[in-house]
């Protein structure tokens, strides 16, 4: 392939990664790392810094729209980044070491696992009552959001704070590791952790992402994982399809995508599963 | 709503900013070394070490700098600096919310935002982007 199809298909293929990340609610990262490695054969570490510079484009232009909304909650998300930076730190001074193997299992267990996340998204509904947690009234981890489909302001209060924190840290932690933005992990500590609705979840998250990315972004930079020729067309595709892919949310049924490009991510995950245990060439 | 606003418009153009500075600079090596030629090099490792061993990739700040002053510039150094800027943006809108946190009177938050952005600053400096 020449340079010029090179970086057009490059272009078109985060570009489609960006519209199914954010019909999914998973963010491109996760889906982008294999697509690169297994149809491109670029570098895992290419790759991954790669990634990690599409994660911060994306959840950039996400985030301001969503904090604009209100559906972002600043403070929630200020008080769980301490939490994800640190683990992002953490774990981007540990992928320079760890093979490569491991870590393409551990992306694909990470994959796996966004799966089932999106599978759960299908049911999800508004926490009933206002919990009560001491750490959620210390910090002021409530808010209220105008739900248009619900036609009613929707009050929260975060729950179960600690345990939130530590998956959080968990999240950072792998999104340091392999380059991704960790939204399903971070969604599942805001939602399924500290009971918060799912679009003030979704949205916080947005808004987290970037800031864990930019933790160990400058790790990526030092080692020399970030090529600005792979980085820029890869940024470039996925922001556009975000946009694209975010407003295609309003007009599709979920159900239907959803099912349309689950056994996509299924497939990549079981490929990578399948390279980290050397079943298969990488 | 103020904090939001201030945030949100720091992520909005810094995310606007570094993209268009990373295609010009992609665009300006293009148009420098010639798409079809044999200098647009697409420095795919394909397993044979890391990115670093490509002489398009930088990995400080000073390197950045000593491809800006050449001349011709080094348009992947342009780009270069979009990807900074790119990493830099949630930090700047980190730090920018200190003084909207302490001016409506939260100071908890305004020293949670401080301790966030010494460790996201600390990060760039160690990391190698110093």
């Amino acid at each position: 392939m020449g340079p010029v199809a090179f970086l057009v298909a490059l272009v078109v293929t985060s570009f489609g990664a960006g519209i199914v990340g954010a019909v999914l609610g998973l963010g491109g990262g996760i889906l982008l790392v294999p697509l690169l490695t297994m149809v491109f054969g670029i570098n895992l570490h290419d790759a991954m810094g790669a990634s990690l510079v599409s994660v911060i484009a994306t959840s950039s232009g996400a985030a301001a729209m969503y904090l604009r909304s209100g559906l972002s909650n600043i403070r929630l998300g200020l008080f769980l980044a301490m939490a994800t930076v640190t683990g992002a730190l953490m774990g981007a001074a540990l992928s320079g070491v760890v093979p490569a193997r491991i870590l393409e299992l551990i992306l694909g267990l990470a994959l796996a696992y966004s799966v089932v996340v999106t599978l759960r998204q299908l049911k999800l509904e508004l926490p009933e009552t206002l919990p009560y947690d001491p750490l959620a009234m210390r910090f002021g981890l409530e808010g209220t959001y105008d739900d248009q489909r619900l036609g009613r302001e929707v009050k929260y209060r975060a729950d179960r704070v600690k345990a939130g924190v530590a998956v959080m840290w968990g999240a950072g932690m792998l999104s340091g590791l392999l380059g991704i933005g960790s939204g399903a992990f971070k969604v599942l500590a805001l939602d399924y952790v500290m009971r918060l609705p799912m679009k003030v979840s979704t949205a916080t998250s947005n808004f987290m992402i970037g800031i864990t990315a930019a933790a160990s972004g400058a790790v990526y930079f030092g080692r020399g994982d970030i090529n600005p020729m792979i980085a820029t067309p890869v940024a470039l595709g996925i922001m556009l399809g975000a946009t694209v892919g975010t407003s295609l949310i309003g007009r599709l049924r979920n159900t239907t995508v959803r099912a349309l490009f689950l056994p996509v991510i299924v497939y990549l995950a079981l490929s990578m599963i399948a390279r980290g245990l050397g079943l298969v060439g990488s | 709503m103020a904090v939001e606003r201030v945030v949100s418009r720091i992520l909005w153009w810094g995310g606007v900013a570094s993209l268009a500075l990373m295609l010009i600079g992609l665009i300006g090596h293009a148009a420098q070394v010639g798409v079809v030629s044999e200098g647009f090099e697409i420095p795919r490792a394909l397993g044979r070490g890391g990115a670093a061993t490509s002489r398009h990739v930088f990995t400080s700040v000073a390197q950045v700098v000593a491809g800006l002053r050449h001349r011709p510039v080094d348009p992947l150094a342009v780009a270069t600096v979009g990807l900074l800027a790119l990493l830099a943006t949630p930090v700047a809108a980190v730090v920018a919310a200190i003084p909207v946190f302490l001016s409506t009177g939260d100071r908890r938050y305004a020293l949670i935002a401080t301790l966030l952005a010494v460790a996201l600053i600390g990060s760039l400096l160690l990391g190698g982007a110093g």
